[in-house]
């Protein structure tokens, strides 16, 4: 067995995606099981924006063993609650799609359906109200959960706004403290084997060659192993998802308060995010170039801001869609090297994290059999189109009809997958999951009745309980939830505590 | 909310199946709103799965008694329970070889890398056992022992699991008796003409053959069995064959007596086919399945393996055997009927209109037998025997998800798991290495922990499943001290 076992890992840039593998490999293999190399260039510029993460990345922080209150200082990091949704159903409308369930099933029956109903007879609130993270993030209140299950503050969801440069540097420290090898160079030229076409080594500028028998390509948007050498060819999703540019920047905050929610607003050809940082607000219009210019894209950013920016506006331009193949010969492709999504739904650290950990369930040995890269390619593929499904989702289902970009959008055809799923939501309420898929009931129930994709009617087994019961239990869990919500300390208290808290597990 | 509801629900068929449905429905949905009959003929459909009286099931049925209300000292009394903690087959994958799958938990995951990718380090580096060594289940049906699960966690005896061996025919009258103390009315005849609409082609009413009213109904379940009388006859939804994967074609069925009960399943591998012996209470039922291309026998009962294309067709939900039917190697053919109900449950249809939720019941419930049915497929694809039957299998051609699976398994002992895939990572597991498919490499994470660490962990995990069974009381003991 051991013969055969990969013994040289490099993994090409550094960034996010980068370090994240690099830590996780570092962590997660057998001590000296492989040397673990990583190459960047500090020439190759890198400014650190808001990053907004989902649930998940706290099971990876788990992996690594961090210490989650040293992770929001180190990184600058808040708590994100929910994403606010601002003129995408139409203009002056918002609506929460918030992290973690509505309501309770009864008998069997999803909550929504019951809300539905409840809806229809015109006696529900909000569905929001149903929520505790909506509940919580609506107050600007959060609080680490409760340990103890019976306690509604363990229901609490969350996930980070953190700098990303931070985080990067953050998880350097921590692969190098585990034998991680920092390289700093430009790599020059790629060697491949003559007949297999496996890349052998890269070579730097000034002639120094690394040789490694795995390559994790993460050297961004160009895709220098996977594409620029073994040409994996990339499928474009830009009749669905038409943005190819964003110009980007930070600002000061205009007060004191800090949103523990990310906030998405829609504008004339794109969208505006706005992650709240410790110490500044990240913030970034991500546009469609065939509909509007930089210049007005700038213009419209800089009129949307919190208060003054602290950099001059960037400009980044890229394609959504994703490579045919992130898993080639040696090669893998994490983070932008594998595919591109808009951070609308903020998956661009989970793509990543999804690729490292199916990485480790299906790490190579030298005989680097076919079926494990078919494997890879297969669940990616599905993590990568499913996600697509519900980005798309956001643009299909709107009543804007105040601009061609929203036209275009409202009137595109779309996948199949979503069709689907739509069709079945609006007729009953119904909703199901595929295979590995990410996002989950709630967060389509969530998005679907924000975006004004209501259910003509509910499950007919919904009126198998007595709907005054479940009415009077609903406006019990409204009543606990904001109570619940009331008693935790603002965000920004948060935050000042454990920026001064000694590391201690949550 | 003007939707006109489904209100009048007919089943169609008397068979376990039918009953088994018409009780969970009838306990599910509120009577003062649904209006549940069943269409019951006289002398019962012969069934696959009961032919010689035995009924095998899997541990997840026990969720179906929990919601009917049926306790287990009633299974006991009236059906005859037998208690099962899984598999054992002999003469697999080849002459004089044996494996043992159990239904409860083999082994504990370590830092969330699967048991089997440890044992498999361990196992090339040192003496490690046998999988099945590390399953309280299998260790103890090896000793001819049995318990209950503990519902403590901490014990090792909450690794167990069961199924049960029960009488067929006192079974079905079992779910008949719950289904009608739910409130189903059943009416007495066979299956006659079945009425459609002229514009659409939905049923509108089926007729009990030798007189009657035709029974008006809102919406049709056929659990008329193989026949398929509504889907298949009147509906004309064809029959998708499975026999080039799944060749076992006849059952010939024995019941017993004098047995002396064992706790398990044992499934032998024969010349052209398999045979089961299931003790019951009372003797034994023994089913001998094989291919009528390599084996003929008089009395045999013929059947086909495969499925309907469609399984809900306009106004028409086929459940059992009228929707799929499957080699019964596995004891599996409720759990499909099961997974059936519930699925349909949950896209309970409004009057005349039901497309999206047939499409969707259709999909869902074409991956769940289709995924059970592959691992059936693998017993007779993997199999090391010389008889002309088992060579063909080995060389037939399997469906292509089975053998990209195998390939994974083959390469990195991975086990995929596919939406709506009903056999456990642990079952695939059990039968990939009972039938001697080797992985050329494991889990990397497996290598993570320490050496000492795992060596520990197995040789503790052995120790205290090997106490845990000698301290379990004999099966013919068990037996006694429950109500009979």
């Amino acid at each position: 067995m051991s013969d055969v076992r990969i013994r040289s890992i490099v993994i090409v840039g550094g960034g996010t995606a980068g370090w994240m593998t690099a830590a996780a490999l570092a962590k997660a293999l057998a001590p000296n099981e492989a040397e673990i190399v990583l190459i960047e260039s500090d020439e190759i510029g890198r400014v650190g924006v808001g990053e907004a993460t989902i649930p998940p990345i706290t099971t990876f922080n788990q992996l690594l063993g961090v210490d989650e209150n040293e992770f929001v200082r180190e990184t600058k990091g808040s708590i994100k609650l929910a994403i606010e949704f601002v003129n995408w159903t139409r203009l002056g409308h918002r609506y929460l799609h918030p992290f973690g369930q509505f309501g309770y099933d009864i008998e069997a029956v999803k909550f929504h359906q019951f809300w539905r109903k409840l809806d229809l007879m015109g006696q529900a609130a909000p569905i929001e109200d149903y929520c505790f993270s909506a509940v919580a993030a609506k107050l600007g209140r959060f609080d680490w959960p409760s340990p103890d299950p019976r306690s509604v503050l363990s229901q609490l969801k969350y996930a980070y706004h953190f700098d990303a440069a931070l985080y990067a540097r953050f998880l350097r420290t921590y692969a190098e403290k585990r034998g991680v090898k920092r390289v700093e160079g430009k790599i020059v030229q790629v060697h491949q084997h003559g007949e297999t076409g496996f890349v052998e080594a890269v070579e730097l500028e000034g002639g120094r060659r690394v040789e490694g028998e795995f390559f994790v390509d993460c050297s961004g948007f160009r895709g220098l192993l996977i594409a620029q050498t073994l040409g994996a060819g990339f499928e474009d999703w830009s009749h669905w998802l038409p943005n190819d540019r964003a110009v980007a920047t930070q600002c000061e905050s205009a007060g004191p308060e800090i949103t523990p929610f990310t906030r998405a607003t829609a504008h004339k050809a794109g969208w505006q995010w706005r992650i709240p940082l410790q110490h500044r607000i990240g913030t970034g219009y991500v546009f469609s170039s065939s509909h509007i210019s930089d210049d007005e894209a700038t213009a419209t950013l800089l009129a949307n801001l919190d208060g003054p920016p602290v950099h001059d506006p960037w400009i980044l331009k890229f394609k959504g869609g994703r490579r045919e193949k992130f898993w080639s010969k040696n090669v893998l492709a994490v983070g932008l090297a594998g595919g591109f999504m808009e951070p609308l739904e903020s998956t661009s650290i989970h793509l990543i994290q999804a690729g490292i950990t199916r990485l480790l369930a299906l790490f190579p040995d030298r005989r680097f059999s076919r079926v494990e890269a078919d494997e890879y390619n297969r669940l990616m593929t599905s993590q990568y189109e499913r996600i697509r499904d519900f980005i798309v989702l956001h643009y299909k289902a709107t009543e804007r009809d105040d601009s061609p970009y929203w036209d275009y959008v409202r009137e595109m055809a779309i996948p199949e997958t979503l069709r689907t799923k739509i069709e079945l939501f609006r007729a009953r309420g119904r909703l199901f999951r595929y295979e590995d898929e990410l996002f989950a009931d709630a967060n389509w129930i969530a998005v679907m009745i924000g975006q004004n994709i209501v259910p003509e009617s509910y499950d007919p087994l919904a009126d198998a309980v007595d709907i005054r019961a479940v009415k009077e239990s609903a406006d019990r869990m409204r009543d606990l939830f904001r109570r619940a919500a009331e008693s935790l300390p603002p965000h920004r208290a948060f935050l000042d505590h454990i920026r001064t808290a000694k590391a201690s597990a949550p | 909310m003007a939707e006109p509801r489904v209100r009048d629900i007919l089943i169609v068929g008397g068979t376990i199946a039918g009953w088994l449905t018409a009780a969970i429905l009838a306990r599910s949905l509120p009577r003062e709103l649904y209006h549940i009959r069943l269409l019951d003929a006289a002398t019962p459909v012969v069934e696959l799965e009961t032919l010689g009286g035995g009924l095998a099931t899997l541990p997840a049925l026990r969720t179906a008694h929990a919601l009917l209300g049926l306790p287990e000292a009633e299974l006991g009394r009236s059906a005859g329970a037998g208690f099962s903690l899984g598999a054992d087959y002999a003469g697999w994958p080849r002459p004089g070889g044996r494996y043992f799958r159990p239904f409860g938990g083999t082994g504990a995951a370590l830092d969330g890398v699967a048991f089997h990718n440890l044992w498999q380090r361990m196992r090339r580096a040192s003496a490690a056992g046998e999988l099945e060594d590390y399953a309280l289940g299998a260790v103890a049906a090896r000793l001819g022992r049995f318990a209950p699960p503990s519902s403590d966690r901490a014990s090792v005896l909450s690794t167990l699991d069961y199924g049960y061996h029960l009488d067929g025919e006192a079974y079905r009258q079992l779910l008949r008796a719950a289904a009608l103390q739910h409130g189903v009315l059943r009416i007495e005849g066979e299956p006659g003409e079945v009425r459609l609409r002229g514009t659409d082609g939905w049923i509108e009413a089926v007729a009990a053959a030798g007189g009657g009213e035709p029974l008006v109904a809102d919406f049709f379940i056929d659990c008329t069995g193989a026949k398929a009388c509504l889907l298949g006859e009147a509906l004309s939804v064809p029959f998708e064959d499975w026999t080039h994967w799944l060749p076992c074609d006849r059952a010939v069925a024995v019941r017993e007596s004098g047995e002396v009960p064992f706790p398990f399943l044992r499934v032998e591998a024969q010349g052209a086919g398999w045979q089961w012996r299931m003790p019951l209470r009372e003797g034994a039922a023994r089913l001998r399945v094989f291919a009528s291309a390599h084996e003929q026998a008089d009395g045999a009962v013929a059947f086909a393996s495969g499925r309907r294309a469609r399984f809900w067709e306009r106004n028409c939900v086929a459940i059992g055997a009228a929707a799929s039917l499957l080699d019964p190697l596995e004891p599996a053919s409720l759990q499909a009927v099961q997974r059936g109900i519930s699925q349909f449950l949950l896209l309970m249809p409004f009057k005349d209109d039901a497309a999206g939720e047939a499409e969707e019941y259709n999909r869902i419930m074409t991956e769940t037998v289709e995924r059970m049915r592959d691992l059936v497929i693998l017993h007779y694809k993997a199999n090391r025997r010389e008889e002309p039957f088992w060579r063909a299998c080995r060389e037939m051609q399997v469906p292509d998800i089975l053998a990209y699976k195998i390939r994974l398994f083959e390469a990195k002992a991975k086990i995929l798991a596919l939406d709506e895939e009903m056999f456990r990572d642990e079952d695939w597991a059990a039968v990939y290495l009972g039938q001697g498919v080797q992985p050329r490499a494991y889990d990397v994470l497996a290598d993570a922990p320490d050496k000492a660490l795992v060596r520990d962990q197995l040789a503790g995990m052995r120790k205290a499943i090997n106490a845990a069974a000698e301290a379990t009381p004999p099966y013919a003991a068990f037996l006694q001290g429950q109500p009979a």
